[in-house]
């Protein structure tokens, strides 16, 4: 029984009076309408108040006609009638929107920016040039660029930085940063000597402890003592009589330090191709924004039509809309398109020599480091085949040939 | 005809258990202390007011009397009568 008036709160229902002559009978004419009725009262011989459904009104009112019965709604309860009435409640419903849309602003606004694992300074220039960016406390998500882009415009445009995480936890940013230089306390080395790494003709020496081995002009090879860690002078090679009583080893022990420059030589083999074609970025752009919805849904609002670029790389990120902790099935999504050209070069044989020769001295610089100097350079060979120059170089270079070898300790 | 068919469901109740409301159409009254009065299988209303209920039935009037009557529920042939009752009348027309 009870089935019928529980769910009756959500579709609402009303109070009504009936007057007129014996008003219970026009009851029995509406339940014959299958109209429900109930918490019937009779309020005096002329009236009763009565209960029925919202959606039975029309009934009854189709019912009334022609019956000479009088209608007064009375009441009005359940939610769509408290749902209307708050419609009606201006202010209320301005002040709920305001409050909705407040949040919403707030969630999707940066609120701190941590910065953890570096300098004061370099958490400075990271704020500053995050400030740039656009992302600072205050500051509009939506328009901001993916963490990832940040991490990358970040490394790129701080060279102190080795690595850099930047994290999105909700309204902050939680940055953390690996510094490039590690200032490390430097270990006091033991007693070394220094030797040669590769085979090469000392040109130059600097040493600033130990005994040097060798002179300029030397011809060194690979694992030859350049600096000895063993000040003092050589006990006497003992014979076999003297086996018994050795005398000590009393040369004092140092870790052997310095410089020792060698010319070293290399072979390098290079080709390069008398056409080529590789694709290149135009520097022309498109970008376009998109309302998201869901995962695969969007409408776009900025930016129309074809690019009308014949080829392009295409690069989209999608921002979510935040609301309190939850992300919203609806975001912005930016599409930037970037035109893309092939471009083909050709050569005559000159110029591919010299491209080979530019080609293989980078290669080189990069194999032997910064503080190497090469000397000179000459082509070896050269041949072009399948229309490619291939070229076999040597180069004459001075470099630091030292490396540090511990003095053995059972010895 | 219709006497020989309450013969039948007369017959029908006795022998084979049957209830008597379903056989013979007649009103079935539940009543829970003097508060509350379920009728199933009424005529129809004839008379409501704060202390009286008359309903019509197949073999003649049901007449209740009390005190703040309410009629909790109202469907074609059921009512749910809530209130004070004092007295349950059958009327043979």
């Amino acid at each position: 029984m009870k089935k019928h008036t529980q769910d009756i709160y959500f579709t609402g229902y009303v109070t009504v009076l009936i007057k007129g002559d014996r008003p219970e009978l026009f009851f029995n004419q509406l339940v014959q309408e299958k109209v429900l009725v109930w918490d019937i009262v009779k309020k005096d011989n002329q009236t009763c108040e009565a209960k029925i459904r919202k959606q039975d009104i029309s009934k009854l009112r189709m019912k009334r006609r022609g019956t000479g019965y009088k209608v007064q709604f009375r009441a009005k309860h359940g939610f769509p009638f408290l749902f209307t009435s708050i419609l009606h409640k201006k202010p209320l419903l301005l002040g709920i929107f305001i409050s909705i849309l407040s949040i919403f602003l707030l969630s999707n606004t940066v609120w701190k920016i941590d910065i953890k694992g570096v300098s004061p300074e370099l958490e400075h220039q990271i704020e500053t040039q995050l400030d740039e960016y656009g992302v600072r406390l205050g500051a509009f998500k939506l328009t901001l660029g993916a963490p990832v882009d940040i991490q990358q415009r970040l490394l790129q445009d701080i060279p102190e930085l080795l690595w850099i995480g930047v994290q999105e936890k909700g309204t902050t940013y939680a940055l953390e940063g690996v510094p490039k230089t590690i200032v490390k306390e430097k270990e006091e080395p033991g007693p070394r000597h220094l030797v040669a790494k590769k085979k090469g003709v000392i040109v130059d020496m600097f040493v600033s402890e130990g005994v040097p081995q060798v002179g300029i002009h030397d011809y060194v090879e690979p694992g030859d003592v350049l600096v000895s860690g063993l000040i003092g002078k050589e006990p006497p090679v003992a014979t076999e009589k003297e086996e018994a009583e050795k005398p000590e080893d009393t040369r004092k022990q140092v870790a052997a330090t310095g410089n020792v420059i060698a010319r070293t030589w290399y072979n390098v083999s290079v080709s390069v191709p008398l056409k080529e074609t590789y694709t290149v970025l135009s520097g022309n752009q498109e970008t376009k924004y998109a309302a998201q919805f869901g995962e695969n849904f969007r409408v776009p609002f900025w930016g129309f039509g074809d690019s009308g670029y014949k080829d392009a790389q295409e690069q989209t990120s999608t921002r979510y809309l935040r609301f309190l902790r939850w992300k919203l099935p609806l975001g912005v999504t930016k599409t930037s398109e970037y035109e893309r050209v092939s471009k083909q070069v050709k050569r005559t044989k000159e110029e591919a020599r010299a491209q080979a020769v530019k080609l293989a001295k980078q290669d080189l610089q990069l194999q032997i480091g910064k503080e190497s100097d090469i000397i000179s350079q000459k082509i070896l060979h050269e041949t072009v085949e399948n229309g490619k120059v291939k070229l076999i170089l040597y180069f004459q270079v001075n470099e630091d040939i030292a490396t540090s070898q511990p003095l053995s300790q059972g010895d | 005809m219709k006497k020989w068919q309450q013969r039948i469901g007369n017959w029908f109740t006795e022998h084979l258990d049957m209830p008597a409301d379903v056989v013979l159409e007649l009103p079935r009254i539940t009543t829970i202390g003097h508060f509350h009065a379920y009728i199933e299988n009424h005529r129809g209303l004839i008379l409501f007011s704060d202390n009286e209920l008359r309903l019509r039935l197949n073999t003649g009037f049901l007449l209740i009397t009390g005190e703040s009557f309410v009629l909790k529920v109202m469907l074609p042939e059921e009512i749910l009568l809530e209130g004070k009752m004092k007295e349950f009348k059958f009327i043979e027309s």
